[in-house]
């Protein structure tokens, strides 16, 4: 049975339920509390509980998310098969994040039950070095304002793919403006390129970088990367996930000296139609 | 017990020195992927099984939270 998640002790009890087994126990269900307890507020996550495994939903625009914890790679089998079951028209999408080498159960578990490779995203790493970034500041990048979120959100929505780069919706670029951590540069009255970052103790995530196609090639990204590492000069490292495929993307990062992390994020997608 | 979880978390996050901090995830030495890792790797090194309910970002804070979980599962024998 599938049932509304209404509040953050009725998932931490339904997470805790899944007995572990040996080495087999596997989950994506990755998201900090206040994330989650923001889905809930919002009423936008459901469970499936199953002895041996936990199904998580979560309504994204036109689809669900879904999460998994389970005991070993035959119980998640048998919880999607009831969720298949029981949501037969449902379009779910699903990020199986782990080591390269580690996935391989999971993602057969999710392709016996229809769900097709959509994406691969890798993790990149960058170290810190002290003296590398010097935090100048460059007059053409500045943070945006809370009259910057829509076309912020307008330019993500034209570039990215919604099932595998999770955009933003309006209260987290709200929330991010809020803490400094968008960076914009504008071109006349037009958005030009915009960057998301955020920090956690030593480690700074870069969320998102991207230059509207209109103004590429015109030092926009690197004005904006630059502007982003001198703000990271009291972190240690630098992480970001980009597409495994997309060589352009990979080559940049490599140049600003990023390098692979052991971490990959396979995105399923299982489509009713596609099914039928 | 000390040396092997550090060695644990060395192998997980090289780039840090673990014994320097006193909260791994406020000082973003672990995120949630990181502290799933841990759990596999420490079960591995104590062949022991770290129970679903155990995996707490509060249960891998920092070295004395680790060894006090690991005592419960008996690591320590």
């Amino acid at each position: 049975m599938i049932l509304p998640v209404t509040d953050a002790d009725q998932l931490a009890v339904a997470v805790g339920r899944v007995a572990r087994s040996g080495t087999g126990y596997a989950t994506n269900l990755f998201a900090p509390p206040t994330e989650t307890a923001r889905w809930i507020a919002a009423r936008a996550l459901s469970l499936l509980q199953e002895e041996r495994a936990l199904l998580v939903l979560r309504r994204d625009a036109g689809f669900h998310r879904l999460y998994h914890v389970a005991s070993d790679a035959p119980a998640l089998s048998a919880a999607l098969g009831s969720l298949c079951a029981a949501m037969p028209e449902a379009m779910l999408v699903t990020d199986l994040v782990g080591k390269r080498e580690s996935l391989g159960a999971v993602v057969d578990a999710h392709l016996l039950h229809a769900f097709l490779p959509h994406a691969r995203l890798q993790r990149m790493y960058r170290l810190v070095e002290p003296s590398a970034d010097d935090g100048r500041i460059d007059p053409d990048v500045v943070q945006a304002g809370p009259g910057d979120v829509h076309r912020v959100r307008a330019l993500m929505q034209r570039q990215l793919d919604p099932y595998s780069e999770q955009i933003p919706d309006l209260d987290q670029l709200r929330d991010a403006v809020a803490k400094g951590s968008v960076l914009v540069v504008s071109r006349g009255p037009e958005l030009a390129g915009v960057l998301v970052h955020d920090t956690v103790g030593f480690t700074s995530t870069l969320r998102y970088w991207h230059v509207d196609e209109r103004f590429r090639n015109q030092g926009v990204g690197a004005r904006l990367i630059k502007t982003f590492f001198g703000l990271c000069r009291d972190s240690k490292r630098i992480l970001l996930w980009v597409i495994a495929g997309n060589d352009d993307a990979i080559a940049r990062y490599r140049h600003y000296g990023f390098r692979d992390d052991a971490l990959v994020d396979d995105i399923m997608l299982r489509q009713p139609r596609l099914v039928q | 017990m000390t040396n092997k979880i550090l060695d644990v978390l060395a192998g997980i996050r090289p780039e840090f020195d673990f014994s320097a901090s006193s909260d791994y995830i406020a000082d973003g030495m672990l995120d949630s992927i990181d502290v799933i890792t841990l759990v596999s790797d420490l079960d591995k090194e104590f062949s022991i099984c770290i129970e679903g309910v155990d995996i707490l970002p509060e249960n891998f804070r920092n070295l004395d939270a680790i060894r006090e979980l690991l005592r419960k599962y008996g690591a320590d024998k």
